[in-house]
């Protein structure tokens, strides 16, 4: 895999994630993820789309540790993530973060946005209370917020402030490689926009790499220069976005794109003739 | 075409311990017979709201301000209980938002559509049964003869979503009402879902009032369309005239912006700020917070304005927008195609 942009950050060899369903004698394995390979330069965005159930979520909670893989190397940054012990797992999170789907089930309800966002800062840099007070507001001004949000909780501001906080949280500790799962999914479209923009000027300000996985192919367009396809466990389809969107090779990439409903389609219905 | 629906300078608000919660703030729009028009908007528009109007399924707490909700000329809001409860089911069906939430979880898919068949009928429970078999073929359910024994917590999210529509067109209603029929589904089924809904309406002939966020499921069904925004019917009209001509700034920076979000076209773009709090309503344009061309008129709550037959916007400067260029690229360019032939 080629990608011109210096040395990878990330780097997957032969991902393999199975889970397994009922009892004896009708135990039944189901394969999550199934043997993928890929990889991630440093700074660099790449997409992941695919629907519900083709593995994109277990991919990345597979990478993280979240789960343990059942096979399959991941080397970020130099550390085999796969070969770290359970104990030392926590800190890789130092480095490797995740914006997580949906900011109301992701943000603890009874910790104000002080306490989710310098929570990592607790755990990874063992900074001071004075430090973490400065760098909780420098975060609030990147995340497009406020100094008085911070005292809030997360119940008392809108969706797209939440997920603000949400990435604020994930951006705290500074670090190398974030997952963006399902970022703007849960946001109305006004909101979204702005929300993605934030995203693409923190990565540039940062010098972070993104793996931004959606259903999305509209964020992913905006989001990422690389896209992979999905379905089924597999990589289907890969390559630059815009190539990839314009000229799909394979057939379940051109079902997903085909599939999109657009605002322009009454036009095809009212040229068919009749009514609608 | 006859108007079937007609909701005239409808306002009310939420009787609420925190205050009035004006959720409908002047909502005027006109069903046509035998078309689907568009209701749509952000979340807390009021988009919802302004359909339960009709069958009057109001939470309790709603208080009504002023206006009318004409069926077929009556004003439904001065009928009995009793004749409301005729009405509902008969001249108005409702396939619900979430249809796993929706779908009664007791019950299995053929003992609801049999239930909603014999409620407004006198079928036999034999005539139900084939009844329901029929609809759910209608909405093209490979088994039938299985689904109908199913449980709703059986179903997948667009099989349940087929359910929901059966049960609301099993008898069919003079209006159907479709409350975000593709939220949630993953985009090759929601395009099953489009293209079910699609041949139901036109072999039934059906009457839809068609609930969604989505400008892309509005342009693939629907023939008219009103765009909401924190309870204000902003604009009105036919789909063609509201895409490529919008009268309104909002209408037009919501189309510009889903453009380039959904559609991935052009640079990124978004509305700056958000929608107002339904609490603490500005004076006037609930819309002038976010307005590129925001004056002092807009403290005014602005005039209904006919730009042309049949597409109305609420703006001082309606016919200003009216006049200006379309927002989007997709039918710019087909417009400059048209100009060559």
């Amino acid at each position: 895999m080629t990608s011109g942009d210096g040395d990878s950050l990330l780097t997957v060899r032969g991902l393999t994630k199975h889970f397994h369903r009922g009892f004896w004698p009708r135990r039944q394995t189901i394969v999550a993820v199934d043997n993928i390979d890929l990889r991630v330069g440093r700074g660099e965005s790449v997409g992941l789309v695919g629907e519900s159930g083709s593995g994109k979520t277990t991919t990345a909670r597979s990478i993280l540790r979240l789960v343990d893989p059942t096979s399959g190397e991941v080397d970020f940054d130099g550390i085999r993530v796969d070969q770290t012990p359970r104990a030392k797992v926590r800190r890789l999170y130092r480095n490797m973060q995740m914006v997580f789907q949906d900011p109301n089930s992701s943000l603890n309800p009874r910790m104000t946005v002080r306490d989710i966002v310098t929570e990592p800062l607790k755990l990874h840099l063992n900074m001071s209370d004075g430090d973490q007070e400065q760098r909780a507001n420098d975060i609030m001004t990147m995340v497009g917020l406020r100094g008085f949000h911070l005292d809030r909780y997360p119940g008392q501001l809108s969706g797209g402030q939440r997920q603000r906080v949400g990435i604020g949280r994930a951006i705290a500790t500074h670090p190398k490689l974030v997952f963006l799962d399902e970022p703007t999914s849960s946001l109305d479209v006004s909101v979204r926009g702005q929300v993605m923009q934030l995203l693409i000027d923190l990565q540039q300000e940062m010098d972070m790499s993104y793996v931004l996985i959606s259903h999305d192919l509209g964020v992913v367009r905006q989001l990422s220069k690389r896209v992979m396809v999905m379905f089924d466990g597999r990589i289907v389809e890969e390559g630059p976005t815009e190539q990839v969107f314009e000229d799909p090779r394979d057939g379940y990439t051109r079902r997903l794109l085909d599939a999109i409903p657009s605002m322009d389609g009454y036009r095809r219905r009212r040229q068919r003739g009749g009514t609608r | 075409m006859a108007v079937l629906v007609e909701i005239q300078n409808l306002e009310g608000y939420f009787d609420t311990i925190g205050g009035d919660v004006r959720a409908i703030n002047s909502v005027n729009v006109a069903i046509e017979e035998g078309k689907v028009t568009g209701l749509v908007g952000e979340t807390g528009s009021g988009k919802t709201m302004t359909a339960l109007n009709i069958p009057r399924l109001m939470p309790e707490n709603f208080r009504y301000v002023s206006g009318r909700v004409l069926f077929r000329g009556e004003d439904v809001l001065s009928w009995s209980e009793e004749r409301m409860q005729l009405f509902r089911g008969d001249g108005v069906g409702i396939a619900f938002q979430d249809p796993k939430a929706a779908l009664n979880p007791v019950f299995t898919v053929g003992e609801q559509l049999g239930r909603a068949l014999r409620t407004h009928t006198d079928a036999t429970k034999d005539e139900a049964r084939q009844a329901a078999l029929r609809i759910l073929e209608r909405v093209q359910i490979t088994d039938p003869g299985r689904t109908i024994r199913q449980y709703a917590h059986e179903l997948s999210g667009g099989m349940a979503q087929r359910v929901m529509v059966a049960l609301a067109v099993i008898h069919p209603p003079t209006l159907l009402i479709l409350d975000e029929p593709t939220t949630g589904l993953d985009v090759t089924v929601q395009a099953e879902i489009i293209s079910m809904l699609r041949d139901l309406v036109e072999s039934m002939g059906l009457t839809v009032l068609l609930i969604t966020h989505d400008l892309g499921v509005v342009g693939e069904l629907c023939d008219n369309v009103a765009v909401m925004y924190a309870g204000r019917t902003m604009e009105f009209g036919d789909i063609s005239q509201v895409f490529e001509k919008p009268a309104n700034p909002y209408t037009r920076e919501l189309l510009r912006s889903t453009e380039s979000v959904e559609g991935g076209v052009g640079d990124l773009y978004s509305i700056p700020g958000a929608p107002p709090d339904l609490r603490n309503l500005p004076q006037g344009c609930f819309f002038q917070d976010r307005c590129p061309s925001v004056a002092d008129v807009c403290r005014t709550v602005p005039p209904v304005v006919e730009v042309e037959p049949g597409h109305v916007s609420m703006c001082h400067f309606a016919e200003r927008y009216h006049s200006m260029p379309g927002p989007l690229h997709i039918t710019r360019g087909a417009e400059a195609e048209g100009g060559q032939e």
